[in-house]
């Protein structure tokens, strides 16, 4: 998602960071109570109504980020750490509402404006088909109770004076996952919900945010695990542009994690698989879990055309945990759906901004380190899996198909209800949730435009370089 | 005229990174000609105040939780009186 940083994000990264920084240090549970008040004297504030309810709602964001479910009760936070700092492996999903920072957002769905000139054609009055709409004191007025919220009003006003809200997470979420619930508070519907995570970005209350599994991977580093990192080829340009792929290796090896291996190389076996796949009319990619969603729950009569194979992390992960079976998994990407995908074979996904917050608790500039040499070999079309177009490109070197990328869920949508309807007229289709693709994921760091940039001109040094290896 | 030139210093630290330094960084592009020609841009890694970033360093003088929005308005300051 090309776009600037907000408050919320840096509230999220502030608590996540403290988060981390007392789990490192083995006090999380000692002084939990306390967090509240601290961040909020560090700066948290000015936010609500009053000192109280600013602290509530970073309460509720503590337990997110120790991976427990937000609470209307009044439990107190150290019952909550307690919980986490037992539990190895966070499940279930991920995307959470804030009841208490959710805003319930009156938005009156058509709202009639002071632009309205009381014209002459009345063409809202003709447009509705509910006859709802009556002229009052000079002004159109709308019956509430037999509006349907159709919009037609909205278009047919020649001067444009009558809006069409939406409440900004039901606006972003494509699939039509969030409603109002009750007090109006925004409820997600588990059934139609594909966990992109557009919602985390798109509420300018930051009242939906994510479970993070930064507790249970900081206590696996404490004991000194053999923790494996599984890197995604998105991490191009994510902590920096002056930040090599190397020094974040290297920033990875101090934390603790005993190999670090790049998803980029998995990434590449997947596409020569899936080049191999028979094609039964068309095929469609697994690799972006929301989009596999997407199919699933949504167009499930579509389900033969995705591909049979693992995304690339599942897959890089089970050869791990063949070689390791008793490695600690721990994938590092900028998606929120990875966190529910395959959560057998990966036993942790961080989002970057996850890692960048546990490098930050452990005093870890990844700009000042020495970067280590890179071990994997990727080709520039494993790289770039991560950008849209991506996957079409790799599968393009393998065989000669028509392929089309679907850039961001509303195009994957559209493009899925042709299919459905059989008007498709390619072999293969490249959705990714993402605008995009992986480098506009919620979890990433920086505007995709730049990363892309990143991605590209790495991507293509790296080819050289291995070309004049081989020679 | 008098020319100062603006020596700005962003930090590239990873605190500061994750608190939005790289849309500083991005914003001096867009800064008006006038101060834009006068400014000389040098990127960081540690000013120091790892625990109230992004931080950015004018002529000398350290300032704290910068946003582009500030920026822009600190950059005139400093550098809009002296070619008057």
């Amino acid at each position: 998602m090309p776009r600037l940083l907000t408050e919320i994000d840096k509230i999220r990264r502030q608590v996540l960071t403290e988060v981390a920084r007392l789990t490192f240090q083995g006090k999380l549970l000692r002084e939990a109570e306390e967090l509240p008040y601290k961040l909020y004297d560090q700066g948290i504030r000015n936010y609500r109504c009053c000192q109280f309810k600013e602290r509530a709602v970073l309460k509720e964001r503590i337990r997110l980020a120790v991976g427990e479910d937000p609470t209307q009760d009044r439990e107190p936070l150290v019952n909550a750490v307690i919980r986490s700092l037992k539990r190895d492996k966070i499940k279930g999903s991920m995307l959470r509402v804030i009841d208490i920072a959710c805003d319930r957002c009156p938005i009156d769905a058509i709202l009639v404006t002071d632009a309205c000139r009381n014209c002459v054609a009345h063409n809202c009055v003709n447009s509705c088909p509910k006859k709802a709409i009556h002229i009052l004191n000079g002004k159109a007025v709308i019956d509430k109770e037999k509006c349907v919220e159709c919009g037609m009003c909205a278009k047919a006003c020649s001067f444009g004076a009558i809006l069409q809200v939406q409440r900004p997470c039901e606006r972003s979420c494509q699939v039509g996952a969030i409603s109002s619930g009750e007090d109006r508070h925004a409820v997600i519907n588990e059934e139609k919900c594909v966990t992109c995570g557009a919602c985390t970005v798109g509420c300018p209350f930051g009242a939906i945010s994510y479970k993070s599994e930064i507790v249970p991977v900081i206590k696996k580093l404490n004991d000194n695990a053999h923790s494996i990192a599984l890197v995604a080829p998105a991490v191009a340009g994510q902590f920096g542009r002056s930040v090599s792929l190397g020094q974040v290796i290297a920033g990875l090896k101090d934390l603790g994690f005993k190999e670090v291996k790049e998803v980029a190389v998995a990434a590449d076996d997947i596409a020569n698989l899936e080049a191999d796949e028979e094609i039964n009319g068309w095929l469609t990619n697994s690799c972006c879990p929301a989009y596999k969603n997407l199919v699933e729950k949504h167009f499930p009569q579509l389900k033969e055309h995705v591909s049979h194979q693992l995304s690339p992390m599942a897959y890089l992960a089970s050869k791990v945990r063949k070689e390791d079976p008793n490695a600690f998994i721990v994938f590092i990407g900028p998606c929120l759906a990875k966190k529910e995908e395959a959560q057998d074979l990966v036993d942790a996904v961080l989002t970057f901004e996850e890692l960048a917050c546990m490098f930050v608790a452990k005093d870890i500039n990844l700009a000042a380190i020495e970067g280590v040499p890179l071990t994997d070999n990727p080709s520039k079309y494993g790289l770039g899996f991560a950008k849209s177009g991506g996957v079409s490109a790799a599968l393009g070197t393998h065989k000669d198909v028509k392929s089309k990328a679907l850039n961001g869920l509303a195009e994957c949508k559209t493009a899925l209800l042709l299919a459905k309807a059989g008007k498709i007229d390619v072999d293969f289709l490249e959705g990714m949730a993402c605008v995009g693709g992986c480098l506009g994921g919620p979890g990433t760091l920086v505007d995709s435009n730049l990363s892309r940039k990143i991605l590209e001109t790495e991507s293509a040094s790296r080819d050289q370089k291995q070309e004049s290896q081989s020679k | 005229m008098l020319y100062k030139m603006i020596y700005l210093e962003i930090c590239l630290g990873t605190a500061c990174h994750l608190m939005g330094s790289e849309e500083i960084f991005a914003s001096i592009e867009e800064l008006p000609a006038r101060i834009k020609s006068k400014v000389t841009v040098r990127g960081m890694h540690c000013l120091g105040a790892c625990d109230q970033g992004p931080n950015v360093r004018i002529n000398g003088t350290i300032y704290h939780q910068m946003t582009p929005e500030k920026l822009v308005v600190l950059l005139q300051e400093i550098g809009g009186g002296l070619d008057a």
